[in-house]
């Protein structure tokens, strides 16, 4: 396929503020994987980002410039890039009161704001916010159908110009172990030490279950993003009667495959601020059982006791569910079954060719296969 | 001995003029719920809007009409009081739509979302001020907030509801609607007359997408003479259907006809394809779950509770529904004999997972959590 035309990425931190380090995190996987898909086909790429002063930098082949005016503001360093810019496609939809460039599309990995600390006038804030991003930009990518269920629910009109693009999983690399033995249980989880994703849910059903089942370990897989909460974390955890039973590490994403490889079943307790999580997938391709709060995309992921549990995000809940996988081996077997089925459904191939069609409508200029 | 009594309050479950039953989603949940109650040992009593006439829904399940018709802000609050007032004899009350538990509820109460139903655009014209949709919010906070639990057909409705007021998810209970797999099951036999039949097995009415699945047909059946069209299910009035059956009568391949509940089995029993194209106000759609039940290969919308039943690739097709996705997703179907079985399949499968028996567990577990 050719094309010509010229896409500028604007993202709050691909790389860190000094442009030295990689940030991980799923909007920034997502990034990567569309300058991927862009540059295959003929696009010329560069990334626009906040930095702690103006720096070029080149990463695997790609122009990122860090605006220094960001530590001011970054709605100003947002008007600087808009300034140097020509097409644009945002990677999250922007907080700060600027307007969009025409044209341009803009993602959202679904709704933020439903953690129960929202105040009303936060509330009304995003969905304003949310409303900018629909009047201004060409269109609209949701990795979510929750999303668009919100937004049309307040602005039906507006909600016509969301697609949804649900995310994906690499079906090859993520793949269910050839057989589980079956006397020991390994539950994991496998996301950030972030309230909003269920951390302490965890914890603390973990606990319990560890104390009422010997047969069971449980896996910590997380990020170091904030080194001071994983030493809280690793003091607290040394406290913990169970401590030889409580796996703990932070892992590269080389080595997940193995990471959820070497689990039985996998806790996604995310409490609000969730899209189509990409851990979610990478457990169902994984042949996983997986439990799931009902909050955002997961609801389009899992239909409960079919290919995963589908829990609201309280400790009774999740224990219940996890008693509940733990004594009943043939129903862990079947989820993770239908798991890895459903898995197949959400394929890297499909995301990519979705896309490869909005990118040549919105930033075509001319294409041929 | 019955455990108690419990008092339902709905809108219309006949007209209000007490002479047409109303075949809706809705009504048929009304049924099982009722019938579920009767089970567990309760006695069940019905309200409604209406002339003051009184039925009998079910044999010893009193269906009273309440003469208050005036509504405002998409709330009821004369019905609601008469309600209040009458249902003195009454232990435990389900309020069957969210909106009918403003202002004030029975102390033991629960009320069910049937899904998101304003999310059109010309809702706007019914509420066209700030004020109004905040006094309109306001209400419906306060209907949330009354019941002990709000039982939600979909997560659509939750997660509306927790975007706009976090911390509301701990009122609900997400009980997804229900298919009866012994009705609902896939043909025995294969057809051999070289046929692809497409269903629409919706009322006809604009937000469930009939006027662009119709236009899907008249493209299609001129396009391919296999393909035949089966429009199934009633108008709000005699005329609509009318005209449908005038339009129906100009196009070849293409039918229009309706059916009592009970032979709905037989009809997706007799079509490879059936549409749920909804543009909105849609919950976990009961025609939806039948199709998936009867192993066809399902085209939906991503409307509300759809995407809780249907995983776009795997058990049927998701789609925006505009005339040109329709088209082209019954093309893909009706061409592609392996995908259509496989998604069927897998629709049949998945359709498992919603049966009758489970719906009333978790049904049951809520009332014996309330009612107590």
């Amino acid at each position: 396929m050719f094309t010509e035309g010229k896409i500028s990425i604007l993202v709050p931190n691909l790389l860190s503020w000094d442009g030295k380090g990689l940030v991980t995190g799923g909007v920034e996987r997502y990034v990567w994987q569309l300058i991927d898909l862009a540059r295959e086909m003929g696009f010329v790429v560069d990334v626009h980002q906040n930095g702690d002063s103006d720096w070029q930098r080149e990463v695997n082949g790609i122009v990122i410039r860090g605006y220094g005016l960001a530590t001011i503001s970054t709605e100003a360093a947002l008007q600087e890039m808009h300034y140097c810019t020509e097409k644009v496609l945002y990677a999250s939809i922007l907080l700060n009161p600027a307007a969009y460039k025409s044209g341009s599309v803009v993602i959202s990995h679904g709704v933020w704001w439903d953690s129960e600390g929202s105040t009303g006038d936060y509330i009304s804030d995003m969905f304003h916010v949310c409303g900018k991003a629909l009047q201004e930009a060409e269109l609209v990518v949701s990795c979510d159908y929750n999303f668009l269920n919100v937004i049309r629910a307040v602005q039906p009109l507006l909600a016509q110009k969301i697609e949804v693009i649900p995310n994906f999983v690499d079906v090859n690399v993520f793949s269910p172990a050839p057989e589980r033995d079956g006397d020991t249980v390994s539950i994991l989880f496998p996301r950030r030490l972030d309230y909003c994703r269920g951390v302490d849910l965890f914890l603390q059903t973990g606990l319990e279950i560890l104390a009422a089942c010997p047969n069971v370990s449980l896996h910590l897989a997380v990020d170091r993003n904030y080194p001071h909460l994983n030493s809280q974390l690793e003091r607290w955890l040394q406290q913990q009667e169970q401590r030889e039973r409580i796996v703990y590490g932070s892992y590269s994403f080389e080595r997940m495959p193995e990471v959820y490889r070497s689990a039985d079943i996998v806790v996604i307790p995310t409490r609000f601020s969730e899209g189509t999580s990409f851990s979610c997938l990478e457990a169902l391709a994984s042949g996983c059982a997986v439990v799931s709060t009902d909050v955002g995309g997961l609801t389009n992921l899992i239909i409960d006791e079919y290919n995963g549990l589908l829990i609201p995000p309280a400790v009774e809940a999740l224990k219940k569910a996890l008693s509940r996988l733990i004594s009943e081996p043939g129903l862990r077997q079947r989820l993770a079954k239908q798991a890895r089925s459903t898995a197949l459904a959400f394929s890297h191939r499909k995301w990519r060719s979705r896309w490869a069609e909005i990118l040549t409508r919105i930033y075509g200029g001319r294409s041929c296969k | 001995m019955t455990k108690g009594k419990v008092g339902i309050l709905t809108t219309n479950y006949y007209n209000p003029d007490g002479n047409r039953i109303i075949y809706g989603g809705a009504e048929r949940y009304g049924l099982e719920l009722t019938k579920l109650l009767l089970e567990l040992g309760y006695g069940v009593a019905w309200w409604q809007v209406g002339t003051g006439w009184q039925k009998e829904m079910l044999r010893g399940v009193p269906l009273y009409s309440i003469p208050e018709t005036g509504d405002n802000f998409q709330t009821c609050p004369r019905l609601n009081q008469s309600f209040y007032e009458q249902a003195v004899q009454v232990d435990f009350a389900i309020y069957f739509v969210t909106f009918l538990a403003y202002p004030q509820v029975l102390e033991k109460s629960i009320s069910v979302s049937h899904g998101i139903f304003w999310d059109y655009p010309s809702f706007d014209a019914v509420i066209p001020t700030e004020e109004l949709r905040r006094e309109r919010l306001r209400r419906l906070w306060l209907a949330f907030n009354g019941p002990q639990k709000i039982v939600s057909v979909d997560t659509a409705t939750i997660q509306w509801a927790t975007t706009t007021w976090p911390g509301l998810w701990h009122k609900f209970e997400y009980i997804p609607n229900f298919v009866d797999l012994n009705l609902f099951s896939p043909s025995e036999r294969e057809r051999k007359d070289g046929k692809i039949r497409v269903l629409f097995p919706r009322r006809l009415t604009s937000v469930r997408g009939i006027n662009e699945a119709a236009r899907a047909a008249e493209i299609l059946t001129k396009k391919y003479d296999y393909l035949e069209f089966h429009f199934v299910g009633r108008a709000h009035d005699d005329n609509l259907e009318k005209e449908m059956v005038r339009w129906s009568a100009k196009h070849p391949n293409i039918y229009y006809y309706w059916k009592a509940p009970q032979d709905m089995p037989k009809v997706y029993q007799n079509v490879d394809i059936v549409l749920i194209p909804s543009k909105s106000t849609e919950g976990t759609s009961l025609s939806c779950l039948e199709a998936m039940a009867a192993g066809c290969g399902v085209i939906a919308s991503y409307v509300g509770g759809l995407p809780n039943l249907i995983i776009d690739g795997y058990n049927g097709l998701l789609i925006r529904p505009t005339v040109s996705n329709l088209v082209a997703a019954i093309e893909e179907l009706a061409f592609n004999h392996d995908l259509r079985n496989r998604l069927g399949r897998k629709a049949r499968e998945v359709a498992d997972n919603f049966n009758l028996e489970k719906w009333k567990r978790s049904w049951a577990k809520v009332i014996s959590e309330v009612f107590k």
